[in-house]
């Protein structure tokens, strides 16, 4: 045997090591438990399905609730002062705290349920009507990648499994040729990284599968240098050869999960360029969202939302869209909030507003929820002179379609934004509910890991039922 | 917790299946068995079977697998009789090889 033949095979030693420990976990290989492990079909709907799908449009950096869907006159009327006057002001993350500070933007009625919202978005404010706004949500991290996971996953923790990966365990997904959960790739890549998309102890053909919203969307799509009779009978040879490995290696989850990405993948090789391809929309479509608009980071959120459309009606379940690039900061505006906001929202503005009209108009809007969420809001004093730093204890976020009632504003914040003081909402709720609109019961979508019933909701959680058409 | 999970997503089938640097690697590797194995016929198919085991499993293949490799090879040429399997079908089947479970994951 050769030197290098000797340390490639000590090195699989080594590897059989790694293996047998994973073997020695009770939840993975004990055939008990793995037999216990739903990985082909989850527990179903509980109760009616008013949701099938959902887009969650994700608001990267945690925009401001009193520069969005949250007015607050008396902001503009103690503009300048300082805040401890005023009320009890906690520390925040760079804890250089300033004078009040009135929103740059003016807010106005709009629709039949004359829900104001700023300037910011002015074609969504064309959409209110659709919208339950939600003014007391808050969260229990100050700091991105905390608030981040606890926003996905419903944990601080790294490494527990996403909202996508709970539904599609949950439910199964409706659709054999792409993931049932899609994350659209902005550019953005949110602080806690791939981990906020992750399968965590589910199985790990939940995990977030990340697409881009251009060319092909996913590298390698295209096969190279065959034909698909030829690349079937190699698939065909692979699944026997590994039936055969099978004996020795012991059923594993990530080895099961790797042979469904193996069939997932070779029919993703027709379906993804399908889906891509949103040059066949009409123009009227193309131009309603947005794909020819004069700012970049429009055009790509435009695709996003377009491509986010076209995988609902493909059966996709759970679709995050993460935000483009502006060329400075996220939603994140620890200064300069005017031009920072102002990008991030021209941004995603006009493509969400033509998602909900589009979704409406084709009858899809009753049974795919939307969620716009960011980790949590904005202080409504500046850091320095011209930002604003994290606040967790009170902010926006709305859902639309998928069995919500629309047109209404739950909750409120105290007369300057700062907290949640009415129908205080946590994370927990919002994913209790999320998942209530999907026909499940957060309480009974349970798995087992580490000697526990583990759930998205984990022990909290309260559907919000005013909310629920 | 504790359990690190590592990205499986179909992604990754998609780089073994589809990325041109695979394939065209994989195409490399069944040349080299050829010039490690010359010959024609049964036995020589067979002992290139065996060096591709070795060189990418570290172990020789059993009857069942030296088998199902030759049947693979076998539907891949008009003339099979002589067990003389042109360049693309080693080809084929190197391609396949890396894309066991066996390959990808350590053991």
């Amino acid at each position: 045997m050769s030197r290098r033949g000797m340390l490639a095979q000590c090195a699989n030693g080594f590897g059989a090591v790694a293996l047998a420990a994973l073997h020695a976990d009770p939840a993975f290989a004990n055939d008990v438990a793995l037999k216990s492990s739903p990985v082909h079909a989850g527990h179903g709907p509980h109760h009616t399905v008013r949701a099938k799908n959902v887009i969650f449009l994700y608001m990267d950096g945690g925009p401001s609730q009193v520069d969005t869907f949250d007015p607050k006159p008396l902001l503009d009327k103690n503009n300048g002062k300082d805040p401890g006057d005023l009320f009890k002001v906690e520390p925040t993350q760079f804890n250089n705290n300033g004078n009040l500070l009135a929103s740059p933007w003016k807010f106005k009625q709009h629709g039949d349920s004359g829900i104001p919202v700023s300037e910011l978005f002015p074609h969504v404010s064309q959409c209110v009507d659709e919208l339950a706004v939600i003014r007391s949500m808050t969260s229990g991290f100050p700091e991105h990648t905390f608030a981040n996971y606890f926003l996905h996953t419903g944990s601080a923790l790294q490494g527990r499994p996403s909202m996508g990966a709970w539904v599609n365990y949950g439910l199964g997904s409706e659709c054999q040729n792409l993931p049932g959960f899609v994350v659209l790739n902005g550019g953005l890549i949110p602080p806690g990284g791939l981990d906020c998309f992750g399968s965590g102890f589910l199985p790990a053909s939940y995990q977030g599968s990340v697409f881009k919203p251009s060319g092909t969307g996913v590298a390698n799509i295209t096969p190279h240098k065959t034909t698909p009779q030829d690349q079937r009978a190699k698939l065909d040879l692979i699944h026997e050869l590994d039936s055969f490995a099978e004996s020795q290696f012991g059923k594993h989850d990530s080895i099961e999960s790797a042979i469904k990405n193996y069939e997932l993948a070779y029919a993703m090789q027709m379906a993804v360029p399908q889906v891509m391809s949103i040059s066949d929309e009409p123009q009227h479509i193309q131009e309603l969202y947005g794909l020819e608009a004069e700012y970049e980071p429009t055009r790509i959120y435009a695709a996003q939302c377009l491509i986010a459309r076209r995988m609902v009606e493909q059966g996709v379940r759970f679709i995050e869209l993460t935000c483009p690039h502006v060329g400075h900061d996220r939603w994140d505006q620890h200064k300069n909030l005017k031009k920072g906001h102002e990008d991030n929202a021209r941004a995603v503005d006009q493509p969400i507003a033509a998602l909900l009209q589009d979704l409406r108009q084709r009858g899809m809007l009753d049974e795919t929820l939307v969620v716009w969420a960011g980790e949590f809001g904005r202080t409504p004093f500046a850091q320095g002179d011209n930002g604003r730093d994290h606040n967790q204890y009170g902010f926006t976020v709305w859902m639309a379609g998928g069995g919500v009632k629309p047109g209404i504003i739950y909750g409120a914040t105290d007369e300057f934004g700062y907290r949640a003081i009415e129908n205080r909402l946590e994370m927990h709720d919002l994913h209790a509910t999320m998942l209530h609109l999907l026909g499940v019961d957060h309480t009974r979508s349970t798995f087992r890991f580490s000697g526990r019933d583990m759930r998205l909701t984990d022990v909290h959680g309260h559907v919000v039922k005013e909310i629920v058409a | 917790m504790g359990r690190r999970n590592v990205s499986n997503v179909p992604a990754q089938p998609l780089i073994l299946l589809n990325d041109p640097l695979v394939v065209e690697l994989a195409d490399d590797w069944s040349k080299q068995a050829a010039k490690n194995t010359a010959g024609t016929g049964f036995n020589a198919a067979s002992k290139r079977i065996e060096w591709m085991y070795l060189s990418a499993f570290g172990r020789y293949p059993t009857k069942q697998e030296t088998a199902t490799s030759i049947a693979f090879l076998s539907s891949k040429t008009s003339d099979n009789k002589a067990y003389d399997f042109d360049e693309t079908c080693w080809s084929e089947l190197a391609h396949a090889l890396v894309n066991t479970k066996e390959f990808i994951f350590l053991r």
